[in-house]
């Protein structure tokens, strides 16, 4: 059985390619979310093994949303995702609970590499 | 991770349609700023448009949007931040770099995908077979509400009732230009109709994707053993009855989970395999989509299903054993349930008898297969479309009957002429100052039906001539599915389709405009 992803991220097509990297690794989606909200709801209704989160997001940002899936479920793994300049907000993320992050734009061998280490 | 590549060559359609969504998102919140430049959340949207533009072109490498993206995302990060403000300048500079950036999307997507700059492997795509006009066509999508596809399905029922009208009318008339006019006229609605429904198919996968998790938390709940499968995902069905049969489907499941699994324990005592097996599976057979749950467990138990239906009443007390289509009565009548105790999975009272009225109404089947001891499979035989008709549903004696809402103006109480209580179908009378037809149904479709003082009418409209329709009661309101009706050869009919309604029964939807 592989293990789950819910996928979350504003823009489509940021969700399509990093779904087809995770799928062609062998992964199964279960989800997708665009706004922090929804991903703090679906989070608790898929129970993913893994989750990958942007930061930038409307309604509520990606960060906080990482806070509120932790504080639910402290054993949560949630890879961030980051655009180039994000640095800062990068340190943010992992405090609020994230394992590991990555950078925008996707080179899948570092995204599946962060992804394997953090579900272990 | 050696070896892995990326095809960027298949998001080139998707950049595109994306890209210009957000231009008209970042064309939009900029528009916002001009007449309100302290709005924080115009600021916001600009920022999250042109932070996802930059995105997009960077994973794609094209750099020139990049570059452009990036810089007016540093203005708006600063505005959004507070450490600028939004002055005329400044919003019509970030006005101009839009149009820019918006000529540049368009322009980047002809050239070929450059290779990756850092040697992840990715094949250069020739884009388009570039025609010399800058406009590529592209096999965009294009984000359609749900609510207007309903409107073309209703729209498209409404033109098949026409559309039948016609055929009759025309039948009457001996003129064969008018007639081959007529069938191409057809044959284009009829084409029309088939673009509609495709349009409105999805495939299955997109509720049914949902299910191998459930199942496995209700099998983790319930302390099964099972192994899911799910066959046909891509198999497409209309959405309003995909959207429909989500929550049967899922209860259907989670009977076999329930009741028909056993625990593992069970099955290595009865030399089955330790982990059950629940197959969800979706295929076409000629005009219909056949939607399957099968599971190998211990099959429905007839003997306790058919002591139940004896003290229901449901059976002849003489009946010594149900089969498949006695069975299927029997489970599908409202109410009927054996569970001996109340699981929090399957509830009370909720049985097969909710799966089958769903089913119905949208003009579908059930079909049970149950062998004792070796497992159960029920198919769901749905229709491949449905044509939806809001109505207003009423009895008149014994019987239903459902009027459109496209010809209802208002429902009122009348008080019937004195020639409509002698007997008479047909009459006239004056609401509201002018003479108005009214038409007894009751007398009319030849009901018991008793004609009283006081009576309940549906004012409506037709071929721009007003009526009252007299009727013992109104029932309620609802979408009602048009299923075929051949009507009489002879003589106008009065009834442009039959339908099932929510409650199972059957009801004749009356066309109006041949009452008129």
């Amino acid at each position: 059985m592989s293990h789950t992803v819910l996928v979350c991220d504003d823009a489509v097509f940021m969700r399509t390619m990093l779904s087809d990297i995770l799928q062609q690794a062998g992964f199964t989606i279960v989800g997708e979310a665009d706004t922090g909200t929804k991903a703090v709801a679906k989070y608790k209704e898929l129970r993913p093994d893994l989750v990958t989160m942007d930061i930038v997001m409307p309604d509520m940002g990606g960060i906080d949303a990482v806070r509120e899936i932790v504080s639910f479920d402290p054993g949560a793994r949630v890879v961030m995702c980051s655009a180039m300049g994000q640095q800062a907000l990068v340190v943010d993320a992992i405090q609020a609970g994230a394992k590991d992050f990555v950078v925008k734009p996707f080179q899948p061998s570092r995204v599946l590499e962060a992804v394997q280490r953090v579900v272990g | 991770m050696a070896g892995m590549s990326l095809d960027l060559s298949k998001y080139v359609d998707l950049f595109l349609s994306e890209g210009r969504e957000h231009i008209a998102e970042l064309t939009e919140a900029l528009n916002e700023m001009e007449t309100t430049p302290s709005s924080e959340d115009a600021v916001a949207a600009a920022f999250r448009a042109v932070h996802s533009i930059k995105g997009m072109a960077a994973a794609m490498g094209y750099t020139v949007v990049t570059e452009r993206a990036n810089a007016m995302e540093s203005a708006l990060d600063s505005l959004r931040r507070g450490d600028a403000q939004v002055t005329p300048s400044l919003l019509g500079h970030l006005i101009d770099e839009a149009d820019e950036l918006a000529r540049e999307i368009e322009a980047a997507v002809i050239q070929p995908v450059p290779e990756a700059v850092d040697g992840a492997a990715i094949n250069p795509a020739p884009v388009a077979t570039a025609a010399p006009e800058s406009a590529r066509k592209v096999n965009t999508h294009v984000r359609v509400r749900a609510s207007r596809l309903d409107a073309l399905m209703n729209l498209v029922g409404e033109i098949e009732i026409a559309r039948g009208r016609m055929e009759r009318d025309l039948a009457r008339i001996n003129d064969e230009q008018l007639a081959s006019s007529f069938e191409s006229a057809s044959r284009l609605l009829h084409e029309l109709r088939d673009q509609v429904i495709g349009a409105r198919m999805v495939p299955v996968g997109q509720v049914f994707e949902r299910f191998p998790r459930l199942v496995r938390e209700t099998a983790r709940t319930l302390d099964k053993e099972v192994d899911f499968t799910l066959d046909g995902a891509d198999i497409e069905l209309d959405r309003t009855i995909l959207d429909r049969i989500g929550d049967p489907v899922m209860h259907l499941l989670r009977n076999s989970l329930d009741h028909g699994i056993e625990a593992a324990a069970e099955r290595e005592r009865d030399g089955k395999t330790l982990r059950g097996r629940l197959t969800l599976s979706a295929q076409r057979e000629a005009g219909y989509v056949l939607i399957r749950v099968a599971d190998d467990g211990r099959g429905i138990d007839r003997e306790r299903v058919l002591k139940r239906a004896r003290e229901l009443d449901l059976v002849d007390h003489d009946a010594s054993s149900l089969d498949d289509v006695a069975l299927l009565r029997v489970l599908a009548h409202p109410g009927f349930s054996t569970a001996s105790s109340i699981t929090d999975v399957s509830g009370r009272g909720v049985g097969l008898d909710v799966v089958d009225a769903a089913v119905r109404i949208l003009g579908g089947t059930i079909e049970i297969k149950s062998v004792t001891g070796r497992g159960t499979a029920i198919t769901l035989r749905l229709p491949l479309s449905v044509a939806i008709v809001r109505s207003l549903v009423a009895r008149v004696g014994e019987e239903l009957f459902a009027i459109p809402f496209t010809h209802v103006l208002e429902t009122l109480a009348l008080e019937p002429p004195a020639s409509a209580l002698d007997g008479d179908s047909w009459t006239t009378t004056e609401i509201s100052g002018s003479e108005v037809g009214v038409v007894v149904l009751g007398r009319l479709f030849g009901l018991q039906s008793h004609v009283s003082e006081r009576m309940q009418g549906v004012s409506v409209l037709a071929r721009g001539r007003r009526a009252a329709l007299v009727v013992d009661e109104f029932v309620g309101q609802q979408d009602v599915v048009v299923k075929r009706y051949d009507p009489p050869l002879e003589g106008s009919p009065m009834f442009s389709g039959a339908t099932v309604l929510g409650d199972g029964s059957p009801a004749l939807i009356v066309d109006v405009n041949s009452l008129i």
